[in-house]
């Protein structure tokens, strides 16, 4: 049995408006904490693309992670209406130019504010659903109606909805039951051997190892998959596997 | 020798050391799904961790019966009584069957604290009817965990004094990330703490 290799999908870097003790924002100690939770790779966004603007975030994205080529950037998306962002095909050509294979929203009304219906994002997603672009979104930044809503009208967009608690079985197992490009991230999934129950109904494929680093630990991220009851097999494809896979299918 | 963090990474049970879960609870729940909440399943997760033994409430005890969710504890430290210790819940809002259940949960060995949930049950720590309860562990020497959740004021932290005066060995807050706040508010004013306890109780 080989070494199960941890791809992390939900890494921050930058400072963030509220930094709790312990915490960090630098990427040199992302960095070694990764390489010391044995995690080989990371997704990364800004925080000034989160919490500032998304433009001006994505760009330094870009400079942050130019010398490691295991950190991939994610970049923090806008609909183009106003004019701040580019239209769904300008965005692609420069997701393409700048090896961007994957996006985040933030359409919460505390956070960017934007409605996620057809009428604002239709085209957006149009284009990611297309180029096959998993979406990241944080479980609180959108209802359950609202993530209904968007797999409904783009069955074929891969969300892979983050930062989820506990508590959202209910709503969440129709919602995979419904839809097959539905993913969950694992750090907040913390239902008692839930893990072991979404491998056992919907399969390990839906699975996507998180850390949401640097909020959480990644320590206790790689324990919770490394100690799942599962075999080691799915522990794979969950630590990294899954998503190597879904980034290999992008095509911009 | 494999160190415990090669033994982290690699999912093995962390056998070399005794690990002691204080805050697990037991059954299923109101808020949300759980695949399987029995003694039986937590054991099981509790040998693929290494964790010797947890201290287990019910969580029918935050709902609505609380003596109801204590005898499915009793129940499980008879099944398991070197894995669990117990917790007795008590509801502040049935003040007359506070020292008879007391009484009733501790003729039990393995069951050895007291779990408080403001929270769930709409008081804070000052409300007067869990005086009998820190009278009771003051006198046993038993601890009380109590789950302060959301709300993290100046009144959830006031009882804290009160259970020193009282001798109480331990208090123990759940809720990580509260805790640690009220930790931060605690520590460097405990003399202020004292105080207010003082004009607040006498």
């Amino acid at each position: 049995m080989g070494d199960i290799r941890f791809f992390d999908c939900n890494s921050v870097i930058g400072r963030r408006r509220i930094k709790n003790p312990g915490s960090f924002h630098e990427t040199g100690e992302l960095i070694r904490k990764m390489q010391y939770y044995g995690i080989e790779g990371a997704m990364v966004y800004h925080s000034l693309a989160s919490g500032y603007s998304p433009s001006v975030g994505n760009r330094l994205l870009l400079d942050e992670i130019k010398d490691y080529s295991f950190l991939k950037g994610v970049w923090v998306v806008l609909p183009h209406h106003t004019g701040e962002f580019p239209k769904p095909e300008g965005l692609r050509i420069e997701m393409k130019n700048n090896n961007i294979k994957a996006v985040r929203i933030f359409p919460a009304a505390k956070d960017h504010g934007f409605s996620i219906s057809d009428w604002c994002c239709g085209e957006l997603f149009d284009m990611l659903e297309a180029c096959r672009v998993p979406l990241m979104v944080d479980l609180d930044q959108l209802a359950w109606d609202e993530l209904y809503g968007i797999l409904s009208a783009h069955p074929g967009l891969r969300v892979i909805l983050t930062g989820l608690h506990y508590n959202c079985g209910r709503n969440l197992y129709p919602l995979l039951d419904k839809f097959e490009h539905l993913y969950i991230e694992t750090i907040g999934f913390k239902p008692f051997n839930g893990i072991e129950d979404v491998c056992r109904r919907f399969g390990a494929h839906r699975l996507i190892f998180g850390t949401c680093s640097p909020l959480y630990s990644g320590g206790a991220a790689v324990g919770m998959i490394s100690y799942a009851p599962v075999s080691h097999g799915e522990k794979c494809m969950i630590a990294g596997g899954n998503l190597e896979k879904l980034l290999g299918g992008v095509v911009l | 020798m494999t160190t415990m963090h090669e033994m982290a990474k690699k999912g093995i049970p962390l056998k070399d050391v005794l690990i002691i879960d204080e805050h697990c609870h037991m059954g299923a729940a109101i808020w949300n799904y759980i695949p399987d909440g029995s003694a039986k399943a937590i054991v099981a997760e509790m040998d693929n961790l290494g964790i010797d033994i947890a201290c287990v409430s019910h969580n029918a005890s935050l709902g609505a019966d609380y003596k109801w969710g204590n005898d499915r504890i009793i129940e499980a430290i008879r099944m398991y009584p070197d894995r669990f210790t117990g917790y007795c819940t008590i509801n502040p809002h049935y003040p007359e069957e506070i020292p008879g259940e007391l009484e009733r949960c501790f003729k039990n060995k393995a069951m050895k604290g007291i779990k408080l949930h403001p929270w769930f049950h709409e008081r804070t720590l000052a409300y007067k009817n869990y005086r009998p309860v820190f009278e009771f562990a003051a006198k046993t020497g038993c601890c009380i965990m109590a789950h302060v959740y959301v709300v993290v004021a100046l009144i959830e932290v006031l009882p804290l004094p009160q259970a020193t005066v009282l001798n109480i060995k331990t208090v123990t807050i759940a809720e990580t990330i509260n805790a640690f706040k009220v930790f931060l508010m605690l520590i460097p004013s405990q003399i202020m703490f004292k105080a207010l306890y003082f004009l607040l109780y006498f």
